[in-house]
């Protein structure tokens, strides 16, 4: 029990001074949409971390994670923001384990240190995890929003390279899910429902993911095209085939300029095929896809390996923050459909967006079938307000038509009062509101934030 | 029936060799039509396992499960990895069940005909005598036996193959390679005699001089896997009689069934009857192992001396020819590459696998007139794969499958006995 | 409600001939390939998501237990309806629905057996990767519901990796579509609780699975130790190597014979373990990496290695492994099979300790494995009828379980806790996690209907859950 009644106090003692922040200047700069959250906690570790939760249920305060802040802006407005509880104190590793090929490591660790950490060990290993914001995305928020980079293509999702969740509920629980081996089907799946799940049901703090030795050859192909026809016929080559590219990336000249130079060609479209493996394979893999992309019609093609080839990846990781630089009110959204529909669903996006007055730039997981569309607002170029609600409203739809659905992953908080951020609700939200009320009764993590408002 | 132990001490011990794991039910032709547990061998296995041990009695319904939903083909028999016998538990569960219950006053006088060559004889002649008289295409073609169209029946043989042949046909060649007897069965005899004669043109020519006891009869199966099992203790001694040879190369038989009951079920049946004390002595049981020893399909025994064929000519133009394993041969025997080796051997044939060649053809004797529905269902499976083929030929090596596949397939389609193909080949 | 009613009430759904009441009915539909035994009190077959749908609602009303049954290969008595209830066999649902290659995914319904399904995209030029050795029986419903793995797990991930979609029915009736063809839906992974759920959560009318090209080459090579250690040792060398062969299978000397026993291929009785080695992808530098492979083995000390030259061998190779455990029928009638999961580095300390069990508890035990992932197969042998010999082997059974955790690995690595396991669930978890598991158990089916004493103490002691009947 805690001496005083004082959150602030009893933070305090948890984690010590250094780490509780409650001076509102230091605070404001932290707002989630609009709210400035009543405190920043930091705790050290997990078991730290279960104690802040245990306390602010106690109190009823209502708990919103960060890590590096890089996806802050996904979700629903949050109804409150008492604690803003940041992980990045929590940067180390549970267990460490080369040989076994699986590393369990904490949520407020960078992609970033974790790469470095790994492609310096021995041979050379890495995380197959390719994020969005490179230099900032934690660990845990990755996880937590399911953030799929362009190689999930070859090496799966999140839910496919994540052995083990640990987690702290509301009540301040510490839950083990899953652990370390490949194959383990002891009771339910948690793991995998922690996964996305933007901490509604518990904060994660330490994922166990599986790890691989570096491949001995990488090289990118990019080829340019004319016309999303031309680029269609490129990818019904390739996607029935039996080439498995690392990653199959769909760029339009917009998202090409916000790569920072990192792109050798210029066109209206351009194409890039991440390609990862052995030797053999990778060199032929260059050869066939350039003669396929030739057959197709694409103007030029050029690949790169080396500095050049990983600059591109780090570049269009990081498109949208390019964009921001320009474009503080940069809207991103998110769509998944169905694979083959990746054209079409581009150039509904396209022509969305150019009827509502504005310019977009367009990045798509071809392969995969999903597609970040980041509206330019503001300015000439920009969208009208009145505009993008009726333009997420368009695209989210042609996403559900398509077998998929639509986010928001980032927008001013006006535009995100009007639209539904986690695009069509299905039936299904019944059960995703019951796992809420079963792990979190009081709705002290996230209230607000997540599908349907849980 | 409590009181009489429900099998055999081998038979009831093997049951518990079944470790469950299902996987028979994907080799069943019965299952992939009705996809219920009792239709699995897995199933009547456990049924079989729990009337062992009285947890079960031995229903009309357990009865009608056992003789309604297995062929008794011995598909998850070839495919246990355990070591399962399901056609001895299953036939051993017919026979109690037949006790029990009876058998139809037909099948009864059916068995009585088959276990009695001169009854057979005269039925044959009968048969023969009333189609002549009687037939016709109107009336053939309103009848069926279950799943069989009589107007698509073969005719019978205007007198027994038995009659047609000599005791002993002499080696052609001018020495004499090897001595063997045929066991020629049922339905050569009086349904199919050209493949009779074909075997006997084949094997003289090949070297072999071949004995054809006149005295034969039936092999017994059809009367013990309906469960009949007094009555076939005297149609296998009878054989015994015959067959049970030392002073020969082997006994060659045509029909896969025929090998079967010979090779694989004398053996048991004897020793499961000699064990619950009804009379079988050991030296039956020692002359049932020596004909096992002895008994070969006709086209295991012309490939395993495949050098003594005379030469064969180049034809014109090719046929093509496609092969059916009956399951008797191909899972009860391993008989698989042979007759195909035969095929392949021939200059006038284009052999072409079909798909699903080890696919039981949904005969299973009497089952196709007991059970027509699901016999067809699995038959078209069969016929369907023949046709997709486009072969002008189908070749198999049993009479039974012949019948079944010929009666159902497209009459374009000629179905015969490999041996039959071997003669063309010949001459 | 009375008996009578109930079966009134069952045939107005499915029609009379497709609810099954007698006693021979109901004694085949209460075992699956483990040795838990149960009874059904009644059986019915659906045909329909609509028919499932009703029979569940029904079930809600009235409070009736309702499991849902495959093919019945489950290891772990996961259909096993050893609390009554009504059983619903989901085999007569088994069409293949539709092949969607552009956006390469199949639909299809829950009693369609999974070799089936593979043999159908197969034949246009495309892989449903999952293979439990099971796949000629079991159906893909079965699979979804145990989260099946099988040798080419290591590379290809488990069945959970491979549906994207399904329409499932919940306790009380109500049909919803979870997920679909595309990647990525927002939401909580619905999904992926259910997948390996045990038919406790929900039960699926329609899955969506992925389904990827095939690859350009295979290489199969079969490798022949002189002891365990030198084949464990050669897994940790290939893996450390950094190649990601698409199976890595081992089988020890007791195994092999019973393979050999029936499958008849050569394989020498005498050796100690036996590799089986699958590597795919494009043809360029594949045989690089084969030869690297042999390199490996014979520096580890491998008796002989061979490649499989034709497509037959490759098949032949396969059957055996495929056939092992049914094969060890042949030296001892009954097995029960663990399926704990270590990390690769442990698995030569853990199979030494798994012998050490074997011979304290004085049982034969015949290992095959999935030596790439981890997960063990010990097959314990014995005869049920030697009741003391049963009560060792489940002791063995529970202690290797407890040596798996002690590695750092798991007691179920693909059969699922079903019943078999239940008693060592606390090996794994401690009770802030049984507690959390308990939750998804109560948002689903918080009247424990579907199939009750499966998978989670504490949903199945909220049932009153009886006392196990073993055989």
């Amino acid at each position: 029990m805690h001496k005083t009644d004082n959150p602030v106090d009893i933070f305090r003692e948890i984690v010590g001074d250094a780490h509780v922040v409650a001076d509102p200047d230091k605070l404001k700069p932290l707002t989630v949409d609009g709210v400035i959250p009543g405190l920043m906690v930091s705790p050290g570790t997990i078991a730290e971390t279960s104690r802040v939760m245990a306390a602010a249920h106690g109190l009823g305060l209502a708990v919103l994670p960060t890590g590096s802040g890089t996806k802050m802006t996904l979700g629903g407005i949050p109804k409150r923001a008492d604690v803003l509880l940041s992980t990045k104190r929590m940067n180390g590793y549970a267990d460490y384990d080369i040989a076994n090929l699986t590393i369990e490591v904490e949520c407020g660790a960078t992609v970033h240190e974790v790469q470095a950490k790994l492609g310096a060990e021995g041979e050379g290993y890495f995380l197959p995890l390719d994020p969005p914001h490179s230099q900032g995305a934690t660990i845990g928020g990755v996880v937590a929003t399911n953030s799929n980079g362009p190689r999930r293509l070859l090496y799966g999702g999140l839910r496919d390279i994540i052995l083990g969740n640990t987690a702290v509920l509301a009540n301040g629980d510490i839950v083990h899910a899953g652990g370390k081996v490949m194959k383990n089907v002891a009771s339910y799946d948690l793991t995998k429902l922690l996964i996305g799940s933007l901490g509604a049901l518990g904060l994660i703090c330490r994922t166990t993911f599986r790890i691989y030795l570096k491949p001995e050859a990488a090289a990118t192909l990019f080829l340019s095209f004319a016309n999303l026809k031309e680029a269609e016929t490129f990818f019904h080559k390739v996607i029935p085939s039996f080439y498995y590219p690392a990653a199959l990336e769909l760029m339009n000249a917009q998202t090409v300029a916000a790569c920072q130079g990192t792109v050798p060609l210029s066109g209206a479209y351009v194409v890039a095929v991440g390609l990862e493996g052995i030797v053999e394979a990778v060199e032929r893999q260059i050869a066939d896809m350039t003669e396929m992309g030739r057959t197709a019609g694409a103007l030029g093609t050029f690949s790169l390996k080396g500095d050049g080839h990983r600059g591109f990846w780090v570049a269009y990781g990081d498109f949208t923050d390019e964009l921001i630089k320009s474009h503080p009110d940069l809207i991103v959204l998110k769509s998944n459909f169905a694979i083959s529909r990746q054209t079409q669903v581009m150039e509904a996006a396209a022509q969305a967006v150019k009827k509502a007055g504005g310019e977009c730039a367009l990045a798509c997981h071809a392969g995969s079938g999903i597609l970040t569309t980041a509206i330019l607002t503001g300015g000439e170029a920009g969208v009208k307000k009145e505009a993008i609600v009726k333009l997420i409203e368009e695209m989210t739809g042609e996403a559900v038509k398509n077998d998929g659905n639509l986010i928001v992953e980032k927008a001013p908080r006006f535009i995100k009062e009007k639209v539904s951020v986690w695009g069509k609700i299905g039936a299904d939200i019944s059960l995703a509101r019951g796992l809420k009320e079963q792990f979190d009764p009081t709705g002290i993590i996230n209230p607000g934030r997540y599908v349907g408002g849980i | 029936m409590e009181q009489m132990a429900l099998l055999g001490n081998d038979t009831a011990e093997n049951v518990y060799h079944c470790i469950k794991c299902g996987l028979c039910s994907a080799h069943c032709p019965v299952y992939r039509e009705i996809h219920m547990e009792h239709a699995s061998p897995r199933g009547k296995v456990q049924i079989t396992k729990k009337m062992l041990e009285n947890d079960l009695s031995l229903t009309e319904e357990v009865k009608k499960t056992f003789l309604s939903t297995c062929l008794l083909c011995g598909s998850c028999v070839a495919n246990c990895p355990s070591g399962v016998d399901q056609v001895s538990l299953f036939s051993g569960v017919r026979w109690r069940a037949l006790q029990k219950y009876g058998a139809d006053w037909r099948k009864r006088a059916m068995f009585r005909v088959l276990s009695s060559r001169w009854l057979m004889s005269a039925s044959a002649a009968f048969g023969e005598w009333a189609r002549r008289n009687f037939g016709g295409a109107w009336i053939e073609s309103r009848l069926h036996a279950g799943a069989i169209s009589v107007e698509r029946m073969p005719q019978l043989n205007e007198k027994p193959f038995n009659e047609m042949v000599p005791e002993v046909v002499l080696s052609k060649k001018g020495k004499t390679n090897a001595r063997v007897l045929y066991f020629h069965g049922c339905a050569t005899n009086y349904l199919y005699g050209d493949v009779g004669l074909a075997v006997v043109d084949v094997l003289s020519k090949m070297g072999v001089e071949v004995i054809i006891p006149k005295d034969q009869g039936c092999c017994g199966l059809p009367v013990f896997f309906s469960g009949e099992r007094k009555a076939s203790i005297e149609v296998i001694r009878e054989t015994l009689r015959l067959f049970a040879r030392d002073d020969v190369d082997a006994v060659v038989i045509d029909c896969a069934t025929c090998s079967a009951s010979l090779k694989n079920e004398y053996y048991h049946i004897l020793k499961d009857l000699h064990d619950l004390g009804e009379g079988v002595t050991d030296q039956e049981l020692k002359a049932a192992l020596l004909l096992a020893e002895k008994v070969q399909d006709v086209t295991l025994f012309i490939d395993s001396h495949k050098e003594w064929l005379p030469a064969m000519k180049a034809a014109g133009e090719k046929v093509r020819v496609t092969y059916h394993d009956p399951c008797h041969l191909a899972k009860g025997q391993k008989v698989v590459a042979q007759p195909r080796n035969l095929l392949k051997a021939i200059p006038g044939v284009e052999f072409v696998e079909m798909n699903g060649a080890i696919d039981c053809c949904g005969g299973g004797g009497s089952f196709q007139i007991d059970y027509p529905e699901i016999s067809a269902k699995i038959t078209k499976r069969k016929t369907d794969n023949i046709e997709a083929t486009k072969a002008q030929f189908c070749a198999t090596g049993c009479p039974g499958c012949s019948l079944t596949i010929s009666n159902h397939l497209d009459p374009a389609i000629k179905v015969v006995h490999t041996v039959q193909v071997l003669q063309q080949a010949l001459q | 409600m009375e008996k009578e009613k109930i079966i009134n009430e069952l045939e107005k759904i499915v029609g009379k001939d497709d609810v099954l009441t007698s006693e021979m009915e109901l004694q085949i539909y209460g075992y699956d390939a483990s040795l838990i035994k149960g009874k059904p009190d009644f059986v019915v077959i659906p045909e329909s998501a609509a028919e499932v749908s009703q029979i569940a609602r029904f079930a809600h009303q009235n409070q009736i237990l309702l499991i849902a049954r495959g093919a019945g290969t489950s290891l772990s008595g996961g259909p096993v309806p050893n609390q009554g209830g009504i059983v619903m066999l989901m085999t007569r649902m088994n069409r293949i629905l539709e092949i969607d290659l552009e956006n390469q995914r199949v639909v299809v319904e829950p009693g369609a057996i999974t070799l089936d399904i593979k043999t159908e995209v197969a034949k246009l030029g495309y892989l449903y990767q999952p293979d439990p050795a099971s796949e000629k029986a079991t159906t893909i419903g079965g699979n979804l519901a145990e989260n099946s793995g099988g040798p080419l797990c290591f590379k290809y991930g488990v069945t959970s990796n491979h549906v994207l979609g399904a329409e499932v029915v919940l306790a009380d009736g109500q049909i919803i579509t979870i997920g679909g063809k595309s990647l990525d839906n927002p939401g909580f992974d619905l999904l992926g609780v259910i997948t390996g759920s045990e038919g406790t959560l929900a039960i699926a009318t329609k899955i969506i699975l992925r389904i990827m090209p095939k690859n350009e080459a295979v290489k199969t090579l079969l490798a022949i130790f002189n002891t365990v250690e030198d084949g464990a040792n050669t897994v940790s060398g290939i893996v450390k190597a950094g190649m990601v062969p698409a199976t890595l299978e081992m089988m020890d000397n007791l195994a092999i014979n019973a393979v050999e026993a029936f499958y008849k291929i050569g394989l020498p009785i005498d050796a100690a373990a036996m590799l089986l080695i699958e590597l795919d992808g494009l043809q360029d530098g594949l045989g690089r990496l084969a030869e690297h492979v042999v390199a490996i083995c014979k520096a580890n000390n491998v008796r002989d290695v061979k490649l499989a030259k034709t497509a037959a061998e490759r098949d032949q190779l396969w059957m055996a492994r495929k056939g092992a455990f049914g094969a060890t029928g042949r030296l001892r009638p009954n097995y029960l099979v663990n399926d704990g999961t270590v990390p690769r580095t442990k698995l030569p300390e853990t199979l030494r300790r798994v012998g050490e069990i074997g011979k304290k508890y004085d049982v034969q035990i015949a290992n095959v494995f999935h030596a790439g992932d981890g997960n063990l197969h010990p097959l314990v042998l014995f005869d049920e009828r030697d009741k003391d010999e049963l009560a060792r082997v489940h002791k063995a059974a529970f202690e290797i379980m407890q040596l798996c955790i002690e590695m750092g690995g798991t007691i179920t690595g693909e059969h699922g806790i079903g019943v078999e396991k239940l008693a060592a669930l606390n090996l794994q978890f401690c009770s802030e996690d049984l507690a959390a598991l308990a939750n998804v158990k109560k948002t689903f089916d918080p009247d424990g209907i579907l199939n009750p004493g499966k998978l989670n103490l504490i949903a199945s002691e909220a049932c009153g859950a009886k006392e196990i009947a073993y055989a």
